[in-house]
């Protein structure tokens, strides 16, 4: 849904340390910051750089499928089970348990914060091949062998689900299709078990060819990041995002427990 | 400020539970390096434990009440099999922070105020292991490790990781209902894996690459 889309962008020129950094600050002040008029500016900042990326219709319309049910969740969940006093009742659906407009406003508050931290996540993983992810971890001083398991995993994704779609076609061609919950369980139990056994046996050849090539954590990477004159910018910028955010809270727009300002 | 310093508690409890299990494990000269098939099933696994978990995301999860139960049946079930193919110390972790960070580089972007939650679930399983030895060869013990995580999991997201980052607060009765699914879904979980394990093993033993 938010894999890395190619297309030349200043966004997309930008070092992954720099990206990081974005997706950190956001999360920091989606933190920090209470009021809904500051938490909308926040989301309001994370939508300028999509703009600049221009997202294809399709990819575009599975997030806003992503952002409507994670809405719809937090308030509904919100409004049901918000756990502060008043509440205003609006629907009973058992005794007890009744959604109030308060939960429902506070959701709204939360999705905001939700939706930010979302926004600006995605972006760095739409933006920046994830090699260059684990690059940038890598130059963050995560260790080599973490790297390369997660390098690992990246390579074993497409190709356990390619291997689970061809389980399921060959299930089928021997009669095990049918519909229903029933014949659904019974299919994911089939395709579980060969699944994991081809999976693993992939697992094998690769680290059996990684050795036969003499893999070892000493190496080198055969490329480099460097801060260009754009990075400095937007994390100079970031630094005053960062200041203004943390001088609102404590100026009293910070987060308000539980409350509705 | 209180949930800052609840938060800030807790990674400073997680740092005293790393030292407890690097303690341990130097006492008992159990640490060695992982092997490179070692690492690639590894690898795999956390390749899976992200591919079960994702399809749930927009569906049947966004239920409220439903999604703890949802998420933790196959990943208990997945992780559980992981520990029984990769006997070593540390493979918890390498499973629990590998596939956060693997989940936030494909998803939801780097984000290091997640981290000491992935932290903490991997050092409870790493501490149950040096406990009870690190085979799992009896259903128990793998209902300890794998309700041992949901416990710490669920607890930690719901007292502590969703009020501080998220704000969101819930009744007591419902984060407790929250708690007891996520536990439900790790013993069926934990069952499945009991199940499977057998199998698996016995393939992956007399398979060649």
């Amino acid at each position: 849904m938010t894999a890395y889309f190619d297309r030349p962008s200043p966004v997309h020129a930008l070092d992954p340390r720099v990206k990081i950094a974005w997706s950190v600050v956001v999360s920091l002040l989606a933190v920090v910051l209470g009021h809904p008029l500051l938490l909308g500016v926040l989301f309001a900042l994370t939508i300028v750089p999509w703009c600049l990326v221009r997202p294809p219709l399709a990819r575009l319309r599975l997030l806003m499928v992503l952002v409507g049910t994670t809405v719809l969740g937090t308030m509904t969940s919100q409004g049901f089970f918000y756990g502060f006093e008043p509440r205003t009742e609006l629907l009973t659906l058992l005794p007890g348990l009744s959604l109030c407009w308060e939960g429902v406003a506070y959701g709204a508050i939360v999705s905001l914060r939700l939706l930010s931290v979302l926004s600006a996540g995605a972006l760095v993983v739409f933006t920046t091949y994830p090699s260059d992810l684990i690059l940038a971890l890598t130059k963050l001083r995560v260790p080599h062998s973490f790297a390369f398991m997660l390098t690992l995993a990246l390579r074993f994704l497409p190709e356990t689900v390619e291997q689970g779609k061809r389980i399921l076609v060959a299930q089928q061609l021997r009669g095990g299709g049918g519909r229903g919950l029933s014949s659904a369980v019974r299919r994911f139990r089939l395709l579980v078990v060969p699944l994991l056994i081809v999976s693993l046996r992939s697992a094998r050849q690769v680290a059996l060819a990684a050795e036969v090539r003499a893999y070892s954590s000493n190496r080198v990477p055969c490329k480099d990041l460097r801060f260009a004159s754009a990075d400095w910018a937007v994390m100079a910028g970031l630094v005053l995002l960062t200041t203004a955010g943390i001088t609102a809270a404590l100026l009293g727009y910070g987060a308000a427990l539980g409350g509705i300002r | 400020m209180t949930l800052l310093w609840l938060y800030i508690s807790s990674v400073f409890g997680l740092l005293v539970a790393i030292g407890v299990v690097v303690v341990t494990g130097l006492r008992r000269r159990a640490f060695r390096p992982f092997a490179t098939l070692e690492l690639a099933t590894a690898a795999l696994l956390i390749c899976l434990l992200h591919v079960a978990v994702v399809p749930w995301q927009i569906g049947l999860a966004k239920v409220p009440g439903l999604d703890a139960l949802i998420f933790s049946i196959p990943y208990t079930a997945i992780f559980l099999l992981g520990l029984r193919l990769v006997p070593k110390p540390g493979i918890a972790t390498l499973l629990v922070f590998g596939q956060g960070i693997f989940g936030q580089l494909l998803g939801r972007g780097i984000n290091p105020a997640w981290w000491p939650y992935y932290l903490w679930c991997a050092m409870g399983v790493e501490l149950f292991l040096f406990a009870v030895g690190r085979q799992l060869r009896s259903l128990p013990a793998m209902l300890g490790a794998g309700v041992l995580r949901g416990l710490i999991a669920y607890s930690y997201t719901y007292l502590i990781l969703a009020p501080f980052l998220w704000h969101q607060f819930y009744a007591p009765w419902y984060v407790a209902l929250k708690i007891s699914m996520g536990m439900v879904g790790c013993v069926i979980g934990t069952v499945l894996a009991w199940r499977l394990a057998p199998v698996i093993e016995k393939a992956t033993r007399h398979s060649s690459p």
